[in-house]
């Protein structure tokens, strides 16, 4: 699998520039995370990488005939089926059971699976969203924010799947986040954008990958670095 | 029951006493039973009809063509309006004879399906004609309407027509248009009965009415309508009561 290219983006909402001439390499079967301050345009990117988004200049390389799984901010589930019927939708049925008991267990959602969305909090709706994308038989994954409305605890055992799921597949990751320190433990490269209008700033290969060496002073100078060249721009 | 609904059955006995008695005033001031027939006039009417075998085949006739009628409309509404949404020359092709259907005048659409067709059939097509283009909108609406971020889940995850189709545009449809589905059957009911007045079939509602009209028997008359009134009160709460059923187990 080659390198996506993302060349010269350019995304503007009536005559607000958003995106100026994005250029992004992203490394396959890597976790690519996307930084940057809040509303440089981080999920429009996202949105224009899956597909949805097409009004737009520049081109992207290398999606084309992928099957990309997307973990949006919004659950976006079927109000009128139950959390089970709703990845059966998803899938077209197409389910495999060991990995679907498997996942469940670990996002702790198999006492929900027979619940409506509407009776589901966000932090459960985020963790329907996450097993649908991981049970999808995608060689891309695209995440907004995907841990932002999960506990302390939620949070962990999810990120320990992602981890597993990414590793397993092979998958290919672009993950949106402002956090910083989440970036740093999750990512294998870190694109850092820059404020409105939006424009690559530099790509870091993190060494701190899977790291949890939290004040080892090189990863607190690396983390400064990063947050240098965001407040910079 | 509820004491609220003790009192809102209590004050609707009130109000019906009440445009009872105000008839029966009237009656008494025009004192001409073709013109307004006293109340227990009516009632003697109702029981005749309730005596004669051949009522009870014209009322199941009359609702055989209502079912009938509206049970095609409602498909045709949901496959048309399924067929415009995803196809939008089909739409554009179908808006002028939609329209027109909308500013004729329903007399006139009887006398032109009289002429085309016979007696028998005219009624029901004049129901589905009146209910189609309604329904038909409706659905376009609902699908239309229909969350975009639910259809770019669709898209991502590439979900096949099979689910689409079962899971998201058939249950969308249906919360759609099930609020307007009791009153679209209400109106194919009065249509078709419009339609049996003109045609008069053998069998129907209508045609009663016609033969009640031609006696200037307006007692008979009013009898009809009073039976055609309960039997639209019945269909209302059937509806209702499958409704709140469904809803109950959508949980939407």
């Amino acid at each position: 699998m080659i390198n996506i290219k993302i060349v010269d983006i350019e995304k503007s909402f009536d005559q607000n520039v958003i995106l100026n001439k994005v250029n992004l390499t992203i490394y396959p079967k890597k976790i690519n995370i996307i930084i940057g301050p809040s509303g440089c345009g981080k999920s429009t990117l996202l949105e224009i990488i899956s597909g949805l988004d097409k009004d737009f200049n520049g081109f992207i390389k290398n999606t084309d005939r992928q099957k990309i799984s997307y973990v949006s901010q919004e659950h976006c589930l079927l109000q009128w089926k139950s959390v089970e019927k709703n990845i059966m939708y998803t899938l077209s049925g197409k389910v495999d059971n060991k990995k679907f008991l498997k996942y469940s267990r670990a996002l702790e959602l198999t006492n929900y699976l027979k619940h409506y969305p509407s009776q589901l909090s966000g932090g459960l709706l985020q963790r329907v969203n996450l097993l649908r994308a991981f049970l999808y038989p995608a060689n891309i994954i695209l995440m907004d924010e995907p841990f932002k409305s999960l506990d302390v605890l939620s949070k962990e055992k999810a990120i320990n799947l992602f981890m597993e799921v990414q590793k397993e597949k092979q998958l290919t990751v672009i993950l949106v986040t402002h956090n910083l320190e989440e970036a740093i433990k999750l990512g294998n490269y870190i694109h850092v954008l820059s404020n409105k209008p939006t424009k690559k700033l530099d790509t870091f290969v993190n060494p701190y990958f899977c790291k949890e060496e939290y004040y080892d002073k090189n990863r607190i100078l690396f983390s400064n670095k990063i947050k240098a060249i965001i407040k910079q721009n | 029951m509820k004491a609220s609904s003790i009192r809102n059955n209590l004050a609707f006995v009130v109000y019906g006493i009440v445009l009872i008695l105000i008839w029966q005033l009237i009656s008494r001031l025009i004192n001409e039973s073709v013109i307004v027939p006293y109340p227990l006039e009516v009632v003697h009417s109702l029981s005749d009809i309730f005596k004669i075998k051949q009522n009870y085949i014209s009322i199941a006739q009359t609702l055989k063509r209502t079912i009938a009628s509206f049970s095609i409309s409602l498909t045709c509404a949901v496959l048309f309006g399924f067929l415009a949404y995803t196809l939008p020359l089909l739409g554009k092709l179908l808006a002028p004879v939609l329209y027109f259907l909308k500013i004729v005048p329903v007399v006139a659409i009887i006398l032109l399906i009289l002429i085309w067709s016979n007696s028998e059939i005219a009624p029901s097509i004049v129901g589905f004609l009146m209910v189609f283009p309604l329904l038909y909108e409706e659905v376009i609406n609902t699908l239309s309407s229909i969350d975009i971020k639910l259809l770019n889940i669709t898209k991502i995850y590439n979900v096949s027509m099979y689910y689409k189709i079962k899971d998201l545009y058939i249950p969308s449809i249906y919360f759609g248009i099930y609020n307007i589905i009791s009153s679209a059957f209400g109106l194919v009911f009065k249509s078709i009965v419009a339609g049996e007045v003109l045609s008069h079939p053998k069998f129907s509602i209508g045609g009663s009415i016609y033969a009640e009209k031609n006696y200037l028997n307006t007692s008979g008359v009013l009898a009809w309508l009073i039976i055609m009134v309960t039997i639209s009160i019945a269909i209302d709460k059937i509806f209702n009561v499958i409704r709140s059923d469904k809803y109950k187990n959508s949980r939407y």
